[in-house]
């Protein structure tokens, strides 16, 4: 009996330390699904704003090679008139702080207006009206986002002087038409986003800007389903790289508050 | 770790709470509770009266058991970022004696989608409706039935999650303060009453009995209130309907255009023909109709209509503190009254849209 009791007590040691081992082992795995959880709905939040929420659902259930839908959307191309100039004139940091500033004009003049940016590219931004959740009123998002960019930069050339910085300027395409959202890229890095016609026909239209000497064109697919109190004008039919039939662009010169049939009258032939 | 949701950007309360003893006793005596946020809604009376009633804790459903419902709430008050709903659920699951590790437990396994199969369904389901990006088709209802639910249960489920948008929105666009909610069951005194609490919570869950409507429903959304037939919810929510079209505070002619804004915006085409009988009666060509809906302007279409109707289509889809600036501008324009019915009717127009998009089948 007495010779038992060592290794009984022994034994009782061993399950006691087994058990706490096990106990401090459970709150460790307990602690790490909830960081992991955590994070999970950190990351979860994160991609509701790069993509819609179904498209974050789907990726984490079906995989991203299941994301593709066709849809028809509104594509606004915003571009730094005069940008390599401004490079030029410079040091990189103030060129940095302009380039910033705006960027984040761009992007807040969009996003009051329910755009997405889907990219930049280098002094391009590349906007999505509708891309993401539908949108039927996509045209007039657009066109009031334009505004709202010439507007915002107005105000940002004044802190420029007064900051004895170089003024900027910029051209807006936009364009309606079919494209497919989803998932592009490489094995190990995509972006949702949209590809088609549509995006090369609104970096298209921006480039007209300069010839036109209009900040903010759109096309005839943006202007049928556009609100009449958009006052536009409209531009001769030019030739664009890469599209066969000669573009026709309208201009947006403003918005007025005139009733419906009068503002469709406000369209107006351009004197260039 | 607490939940996200619980530091979602938040404005400042937009309405002021103007107590009536006259109507939160009327209230009272009718469904038998008159909570105090009800307070905020008195300008217009039949808001308040519609919110009572439509508490599905409160005899209107006969088959959908109460944890499913708490499920649902949590999940579509997250979905549309109510900070005010979700908190008041948490709070509400709290008191009838769940933990706050258990809660927060609860949420991580919604987050993972780590919840049994049955109930899974349900909440994708509700995770759908309540984002409608698209909008749920009859398809949509398939995996719930595959799970084991009724058909009874299924349109129980769908009008469970339209009626969390709606209150999600009534609260979420005037910013009703959640902040009292968040703290009120760490109180000490709420954790000394909690079993006291809970148990009156308990015995305030009612299940409803079969009912027929006192008349048959006809005008807008007639057929979608055929399919609640038998179920308390079909005479209730008929009468929400009927007290908010009779409502003076803004024109019926305005309140027809919201509608029909929300359901162009959805997609739904049911919707839109719902409200076009209205729209018709008022002497509105579908073309007027079309033009209204487009561009928020067309003939008759007053300045205020015209804001009106914008805000309508910002209701559909939105960043809370984004949606409450625009509120606050719109607020600016109206008297209280017409503000908080200009509420009431958008957060009525998400959620019958959207039901209306779920249960699509004619009687």
């Amino acid at each position: 009996m007495n010779a038992a009791y060592p290794i009984v007590m022994l034994g009782l040691a061993a399950a006691a330390a087994l058990f706490i081992w096990q106990q401090r082992r459970l709150r460790e795995l307990r602690a790490r699904i909830e960081v992991s959880t955590a994070e999970l709905q950190r990351l979860q939040l994160s991609c509701a704003l790069l993509a819609p929420a179904g498209v974050v659902e789907r990726l984490f259930t079906d995989g991203p090679e299941s994301i593709a839908e066709h849809k028809v959307f509104t594509a606004m191309f915003t571009d730094l008139v005069g940008y390599t100039a401004l490079a030029e004139k410079l040091d990189p940091q103030a060129l940095a702080e302009v380039l910033n500033g705006y960027f984040q004009l761009v992007a807040d003049s969009v996003t009051e207006h329910r755009g997405r940016i889907g990219t930049f590219l280098g002094d391009g931004i590349l906007i999505f009206f509708g891309a993401l959740e539908p949108n039927p009123w996509q045209c007039n998002d657009a066109a009031q986002a334009g505004l709202a960019i010439r507007a915002a930069v107005a105000r940002y050339n004044t802190e420029l002087e007064h900051s004895g910085l170089p003024r900027i300027s910029i051209g807006v395409g936009i364009h309606r038409g079919p494209g497919l959202a989803g998932l592009i890229g490489s094995r190990d890095r995509r972006e949702y986003t949209v590809v088609g016609p549509t995006l090369n026909m609104a970096a298209r239209v921006q480039t007209l800007t300069r010839e036109h000497g209009h900040d903010i064109l759109l096309t005839e697919s943006v202007r049928e389903q556009l609100d009449p109190r958009f006052e536009l004008a409209a531009m001769p039919a030019v030739p664009v790289k890469g599209i066969t039939e000669p573009v026709v662009t309208y201009a947006v010169l403003g918005r007025g508050d005139a009733s419906s049939e009068q503002g469709r009258e406000r369209v107006v032939e351009s004197s260039l | 770790m607490a939940s996200p949701l619980l530091n979602v950007s938040w404005d400042h309360c937009l309405l002021e709470p103007a107590p009536d003893r006259q109507a939160e006793a009327a209230l009272r005596r009718e469904t038998g509770s008159a909570p105090g946020w009800i307070r905020y809604f008195l300008s217009c009376p039949w808001l308040p009266r519609a919110a009572v009633r439509l508490s599905v804790y409160n005899k209107l459903l006969l088959h959908l058991d109460f944890p499913t419902l708490d499920l649902l709430e949590l999940v579509v008050s997250r979905e549309n970022a109510c900070r005010y709903c979700y908190s008041m659920t948490r709070l509400q699951l709290r008191m009838l004696g769940m933990s706050e590790p258990r809660m927060q437990e609860l949420e991580q396994r919604l987050a993972r989608g780590d919840v049994e199969p049955k109930a899974a369904a349900a909440v994708q389901f509700a995770r759908r409706m309540t984002r409608a990006t698209p909008l749920v088709s009859s398809q949509d209802l398939e995996p719930m039935r595959a799970a084991g639910y009724s058909d009874a249960e299924i349109r129980e489920i769908a009008f469970t999650v339209a009626t969390i948008a709606f209150f999600n929105r009534i609260a979420t666009i005037p910013a009703l303060p959640p902040q009292s909610w968040e703290q009120l069951a760490d109180r000490w005194f709420m954790q000394l009453l909690r079993p006291l609490v809970g148990r009156v919570m308990r015995g305030g869950r009612k299940r409803g009995q079969p009912v027929t409507f006192p008349t048959p429903p006809d005008g807008p959304f007639a057929h979608l209130l055929l399919q609640f037939q038998g179920s308390p919810i079909g005479p209730v929510l008929a009468r929400a309907l009927d007290e908010m079209w009779a409502s003076p505070i803004l024109s019926r002619h305005c309140k027809a255009l919201m509608f029909a804004v929300i359901g162009y915006g959805l997609g739904c085409e049911r919707s839109r023909a719902e409200v076009a009988i209205v729209l018709g009666q008022e002497g509105l060509t579908p073309e007027d109709v079309e033009q209204i809906i487009s561009h928020f302007d067309g003939p008759g279409v007053n300045n205020m209509e015209s804001a009106l109707l914008a805000f309508a289509r910002d209701t559909i889809w939105y960043e809370p503190i984004q949606l409450q600036r625009r509120a606050r501008e719109l607020r600016n324009q109206l008297s209280a009254a017409q503000f908080v019915e200009a509420v009431g009717v958008v957060s009525m127009a998400n959620a019958l849209c959207r039901l209306r998009a779920a249960l699509p089948q004619q009687p």
